[in-house]
């Protein structure tokens, strides 16, 4: 596998994002893409189905209203909370008791998701990364065999790619 | 590059001929049916249900308006790019507000229907509540807001006619004037967007609280000009879209146009069903009678109950589920019918908050007449927006926000 793959370190999303497309246009091999910032238009342009994390937290969401509600009727059954003029189980305070729980399990599901689906923690940091990739530089690692890597860097230079190198070193 | 003759040339064109004398007939005689049902409701035997929808929709479509107008105040205050191609057309239903002044001084005729407490003086609240104050106070109110949302309608408008009269090229080379006009809608729009709160929260105290002059809530200045807003984000919906496809404007105004305003849409959904829940929380847990009476009218009687829940459901819980998917905001067509339902929601709600405290009969009072004085009010407000964009160019031509988003929008971002 050694040098098998092309890295194009590029300032803006939109010329990372034009090169994107020159790529999958002509069918070459995208093995990752690098972003400091989460954006629609490289997830669009890689035509990558949208992360299954947001039907985590929405279950996530759901539990919480369900638990805030049932641990607040819970505990109003059991110790008998009755305030003059109301009803045992009242439901008008208790939206406030499941907003407040569908924002916590939600967030923590989210997190969960977040961590099982990116595989995280992670103690080995792939070669081809590169810390600019979390400041202020996009990222894209092209797999492709010898007879491509003057085509591929032909495309990510046009593209305006400020530096094009072997991913592995 | 941008073709700036392109640009001037369309954003002139606007209805053509037939369309637009077919229109203007549609709405003079809604105009006219409106008005001439106002005047029969008035000398009629029940004046005042013709008073109660009159009152009605004085509060929403003035709230509108006003509401729209801050939308092109808040682009100025934040410097925003993304919104500059609708600024005009929020700018449109503002040329409504002088008319909707006339009107409400049309209300001091219908005082003895209207203010409940003419009748019946509540002492301790008579330094606050004598029909002399309230209308030097309200008139005097409406006056101010609409000199300044008419001061920036002219200072962004008056930018774009006279660089397109000095020649579009000239007057880039030398923004001087242009500076001028920018630096005014700099020092308005903060000052508009402060007393869009204060004096839309005086008019919603005067004009909808003091119905039930017992009854009291704190937030209700707030709930009103927030659900204003909402309401003028929604007809803002209406006219991007109807720009868009009548207009054939799809160059300049973009997906994400619709996507941003369907997410400050559904921001604006949230906040008026927060303040609607936190006033409807505290008054529930305080549980005090001259409170809960205006709330239990409302959401517990025969008559209104079914129609509170239809307003909570319409203006609230369907576009909060309808506005969480992203590709639904990029869909003008669906984002047009959703701010119809928001529209025809909150004109329900401005409904159910004024005519409960003023009609005791058994039934709703919605019939032929309230449906022929509400497109009155309609025909009003769409013949003043197509006036004002038939003479005005209905994109900000001059702003140099509105170029820099032109000239920064990439073709994957258009239709």
């Amino acid at each position: 596998m050694k040098n098998e793959g092309l890295i194009g370190v590029f300032k803006y999303l939109d010329d990372l994002v034009n090169a994107l497309e020159v790529l999958r246009k002509q069918e070459l091999k995208i093995q990752t893409v690098y972003s400091p910032v989460p954006s629609h238009e490289i997830l669009e342009t890689l035509g990558v189905k949208a992360s299954p994390v947001r039907y985590f937290t929405l279950i996530g969401a759901m539990l919480g209203i369900a638990t805030g509600v049932g641990l607040a009727i819970y505990t109003a059954m059991q110790w008998k909370f009755i305030v003059s003029g109301k009803p045992p189980v009242p439901r008008v305070p208790y939206v406030i008791v499941a907003f407040e729980f569908c924002i916590l399990l939600g967030v923590f599901w989210n997190l969960a998701s977040m961590w099982v689906k990116s595989r995280l923690p992670k103690f080995r940091v792939p070669p081809s990364y590169d810390p600019r990739f979390s400041r202020d530089r996009f990222g894209v690692v092209v797999l492709c065999s010898e007879p491509d890597r003057e085509k591929v860097k032909g495309i990510l230079t046009q593209a305006g790619a400020e530096e094009v190198h072997a991913a592995n070193g | 590059m941008l073709q700036m003759d392109e640009l001037v040339r369309k954003s002139m064109i606007v209805v053509s001929p037939r369309s637009r004398r077919s229109l203007f007939i549609l709405f003079s005689g809604m105009i006219m049916v409106g008005a001439a049902a106002f005047v029969t409701g008035i000398v009629g035997p029940e004046p005042a249900r013709a008073w109660q929808i009159y009152l009605v929709n004085f509060v929403f479509w003035t709230g509108l308006s006003f509401g729209t107008v801050l939308f092109s105040a808040i682009l100025t205050i934040t410097n925003a790019r993304w919104g500059r191609p609708l600024k005009r057309l929020a700018e449109a239903p503002g040329t409504f507000l002088p008319i909707s002044l006339g009107m409400f001084l049309v209300i001091y005729w219908g005082r003895e229907n209207i203010f409940h407490w003419i009748h019946e003086p509540i002492p301790e609240k008579a330094a606050w509540l004598n029909i002399p104050f309230l209308f030097a106070r309200d008139g005097l109110g409406l006056v101010v807001l609409t000199t300044v949302s008419l001061a920036i309608i002219y200072c962004s408008v008056k930018r774009d006619t006279d660089a397109m009269a000095a020649g579009f090229e000239a007057n880039l080379e030398n923004p001087e004037k242009a500076t001028k006009y920018e630096n005014a809608l700099k020092l308005l729009s903060p000052v508009y967007g402060i007393l869009y709160a204060l004096i839309l929260s005086l008019i919603a105290f005067d004009l909808i609280m003091s119905l039930s002059p017992h009854w009291y809530s704190s937030l209700f200045g707030a709930a009103y000009f927030i659900g204003s807003l909402y309401t003028g984000l929604a007809a803002l919906m209406i006219l991007a879209g109807l720009a868009l496809r009548k207009l054939d404007l799809g160059q300049y105004i973009h997906p994400r146009q619709f996507h941003d305003l369907g997410k400050l849409t559904l921001g604006f959904c949230l906040m008026t069903g927060d303040f609607f829940f936190t006033q409807f929380f505290v008054i529930w847990y305080g549980n005090l009678p001259e409170e809960t009476r205006f709330v239990i009218l409302r959401t517990k009687s025969f008559t209104w109950e079914p129609f509170a829940w239809t307003v909570l459901i319409i203006s609230f819980v369907i576009p909060f589920a309808v506005l969480l998917s992203r590709k639904v905001k990029m869909k003008p067509l669906a984002m047009m019918a959703l701010s119809g339902l928001i529209l025809a929601g909150m004109w329900m709600e401005r409904f159910l908050l004024v005519v409960p405290s003023l009609w005791k009969g058994e039934n709703i009072p919605f019939g032929i007449s309230e449906i022929l004085i509400t497109a009155g009010f309609f025909g009003t407000i769409a013949l003043c927006v197509l006036m004002f964009l038939q003479k005005f160019p209905i994109l900000p031509v001059a702003d140099p926000l509105f170029r820099e988003y032109l000239a920064t929008a990439r073709d994957r971002n258009r239709w």
